[in-house]
């Protein structure tokens, strides 16, 4: 499921990133503790996975509840980041940002009519040129829920089309 | 009862409702600050400019690189903003 958002958002960016869309990332170990690298270990990953470099800003909370997750102890990857062989057998300590509160740029985007917690990694929300919510998208295929669609709205300064803006309203 | 000076009386009286009511207003603002509310005219302007600089992405600072990066960057762009994970 997750797999879709990769090729459908290089694609988009590839297509309109000149016309002004910008891609924003947080890694986030909340869920599942499937981030448990450093912010520079899952910042290399998201390169290498949508296939090119965009700002990919360090480790937040998006949860309102704080989440108990281990993850790689920055001290070890300072020590290991050149050998990633090394690096798999580096101790796990308890990763502070999972247990942190919620970042306030979360709680933002979170606000009402697009309010509901976080429920995976990949929870998508399309921002309008003067910084308001527009859309929220769940971590499915940002293509089967119109995202395309309402970028190239939002890039025009059109209104988006009035279907649900909270998938999970 | 009626005196001479009557007048002067209105105002005595009238003054001591007006420092009845300052004191009044000064208990009220005491009370109010205590609890944090907004007195003065110009605090709701304060307020409405608080909840407003909460009105946009791109007032938002971040770390990247652990470095604070500002959002205000992308101000002028449609920007896409997602959660992500390794595994």
């Amino acid at each position: 499921m997750q797999n879709a958002n990769y090729p459908a958002i290089r694609k988009m960016y590839e297509k309109y990133h000149d016309d002004g869309f910008e891609l924003i990332a947080f890694p986030v170990n909340q869920f599942g503790c499937q981030g448990p690298g450093t912010s520079e270990m899952e910042r290399a990953y998201a390169f290498k996975k949508f296939g090119f470099e965009f700002p990919v800003m360090d480790k937040i909370a998006v949860k309102a509840k704080p989440v108990r997750c281990k993850g790689i102890d920055p001290a070890s990857y300072e020590e290991f980041k050149d050998d990633p062989d090394a690096m798999l057998t580096a101790p796990l300590v308890d990763d502070v940002t999972s247990s942190s509160p919620e970042s306030e740029v979360y709680t933002f985007l979170k606000q009402k009519p697009f309010d509901g917690e976080i429920e995976w990694n990949y929870v998508k929300f399309l921002v309008g040129r003067d910084g308001r919510v527009l859309r929220r998208y769940s971590p499915g295929d940002p293509l089967e829920q119109g995202l395309e669609e309402d970028l190239k709205r939002a890039l025009k300064g059109d209104a988006l089309s009035e279907k649900k803006r909270n998938p999970y309203l | 009862m009626l005196r001479d000076d009557g007048a002067d009386e209105v105002v005595e009286v009238v003054e001591d409702a007006t420092s009845t009511r300052r004191a009044a207003m000064v208990r009220v603002s005491a009370l109010a600050l205590t609890m944090g509310v907004p007195m003065r005219s110009n605090d709701w302007r304060a307020n409405a400019d608080s909840s407003s600089s909460l009105s946009s992405l791109y007032d938002f600072k971040v770390k990247q690189y652990g470095a604070e990066r500002d959002l205000r960057a992308f101000d002028g762009k449609v920007t896409l903003v997602m959660n992500v994970a390794s595994e």
